[in-house]
């Protein structure tokens, strides 16, 4: 058959058939159409060809451990992890407030609130003793003063890259002298809402565009995630129930919302999060009754592994993007997480287990890095200090009748407390 | 004299006061209607102080031999 032989052949054959498959199908506009799809079914079998090639892919997008409802945050969830690089979150105790400080593993850095007005100073020299003069993101979960009251300090005291906000206001002079010392410095404001991303793999879910809590300011917090290899840290500012349910996440550590207040936590949305640890910010017998003991007892039911600011005093995480382990007043202690069990959507269950056997391994690694950076040579030095005074103590020390707190010695640094001129501690 | 609602906290208004420190009132002792970001003016009704007293007064003039 010569070339123009051929479409002519093929124009008789669908001559002949046309008719024919015109007397079995009513509707002739279906025939053309599936004579026209001929070709087409190649290229559609070529593309899922094409798919199928790259299950790897595939898999990176399915198996993120967010599944937000935008898709322009499914994109660029994870953020890939480098080689000795560490995640670092510190959820610092600001009594009945709320400020977590976070060191990217690209050696960037973020806060997340930054406690009532009287912490800001014990902020500022919290992070000053890691060794850093830049917080390259600065979040304000939402405006009242256990979020903000420490921040103007803050931004006083640090160069400042990027700052984010849900478009909210209070009318507190607290919240004003925040704006106004953002206007002083000349930075502007990023406004918080779900769909933006921070930087890879920093994401905020909440609010959602469009979204109106009213004067609900808590429902109006930015909710943040931060996804580090296969390991996600969930932040919730305040937020209630209702927005917590607009976003669905699959988390491994939640900073719960609301310092523990039953108003912000769901039993149906823990499970669904499933996350190994929780962290609740809150003031040592604070008048609120916060954590409310319903939520005590629903993350016990989850089998979430709590730890509270006033028990636990500033809290330490760190992940390497396949484990996350505590490191807290200055002993590190590894969590066999029980990834495999309760994340059905863990992309490689045996290199997981795996890490969490030689998680141990992995504190010593970085433990030695943490001990690089400047006031963490301290951490393995134990001192005291009390409920009230304004002192750092030995452990024989008489100043120790009443209360007894260990804490390390970089962190009774950063608590801004002096040595007993008693007792003469380490300093 | 005027202070500023922060926020609820169950059976508290966290308000910011004038010298820019937060104390906890009792949710009870604040109009029903108040909101977060609401301005409370805490004044002195000198008549109803008047009246009080001159009707506890008058009570302790009837008990007192």
């Amino acid at each position: 058959m010569k070339w123009y032989q051929k479409p002519v052949a093929i124009l008789i054959v669908l001559l002949v058939l046309f008719p024919a498959l015109g007397m079995s199908s009513c509707n002739t506009s279906a025939v053309i159409t599936s004579s026209v799809t001929t070709p087409k079914t190649t290229t559609m079998q070529t593309e899922s060809t094409t798919e199928s090639t790259l299950p790897l892919a595939t898999e990176i997008e399915t198996t993120a451990p967010i599944e937000t409802t935008s898709p322009e945050t499914s994109a660029t969830t994870i953020m890939q992890t480098v080689s000795g690089g560490v995640l670092r979150v510190h959820y610092l105790d600001v009594g009945q407030a709320d400020s977590e400080f976070i060191e990217l593993p690209d050696g960037k850095t973020m806060l997340i609130d930054a406690g009532n007005k009287g912490d800001g100073s014990n902020v500022v020299s919290y992070i000053k003793n890691l060794g850093y003069s830049t917080i390259d993101y600065l979040v304000a979960t939402h405006p009242h003063e256990d979020h903000i009251g420490g921040m103007a300090e803050v931004i006083n005291s640090f160069a400042i890259g990027e700052i984010y906000m849900p478009k909210v206001a209070s009318t507190t002079q607290a919240f004003e002298n925040l704006l106004t010392t953002i206007q002083d410095k000349g930075y502007s404001i990023n406004t918080a809402q779900a769909g933006v991303q921070i930087a890879p793999g920093i994401n905020i879910l909440s609010p959602g565009v469009g979204s109106d809590y009213d004067d609900e300011l808590n429902d109006w917090s930015a909710v943040i995630s931060i996804v580090y290899g296969s390991k996600t840290f969930l932040f919730l500012g305040d937020a209630g129930t209702a927005p917590e349910s607009t976003f669905s996440i699959d988390a491994d550590v939640v900073k719960v919302a609301h310092h523990g207040s039953r108003t912000a936590f769901s039993n149906a949305l823990y499970k669904e999060w499933s996350p190994d640890i929780a962290i609740i910010s809150v003031g040592m017998d604070n008048s609120y009754g916060l954590p409310d003991e319903e939520v005590l007892q629903g993350l016990a039911d989850v089998g979430t592994k709590v730890y509270r600011t006033d028990e636990n005093g500033t809290i330490v995480l760190e992940s390497d993007g396949s484990t996350v382990t505590l490191k807290s007043i200055g002993v590190t202690i590894s969590l066999a997480l029980p990834t495999v069990t309760t994340k059905p959507t863990t992309a490689a269950p045996t290199a997981t287990t795996k890490a969490a056997e030689t998680a141990v391994a992995t504190v010593a690694a970085t433990t030695a890095a943490a001990t690089a950076t400047p006031a963490q040579g301290d951490d393995g030095v134990i001192v005291y200090k009390t409920n009230t005074g304004s002192c750092y103590h030995n452990d024989d020390c008489s100043s120790l009748s009443k209360s007894k707190i260990p804490i390390t010695l970089s962190e009774a640094k950063a608590e801004g407390l002096k040595p007993c001129s008693k007792c003469n501690p380490p300093q | 004299m005027k202070y500023i609602i922060d926020r609820f906290e169950g059976d508290f208004a966290i308000v910011e006061l004038e010298d820019k420190t937060f104390s906890n009132i009792p949710r009870i002792a604040i109009p029903l209607e108040a909101k977060e970001g609401s301005v409370i003016d805490v004044t002195i009704d000198v008549a109803s102080t008047d009246e009080r007293s001159r009707k506890i007064n008058k009570l302790m003039g009837d008990l007192f031999k």
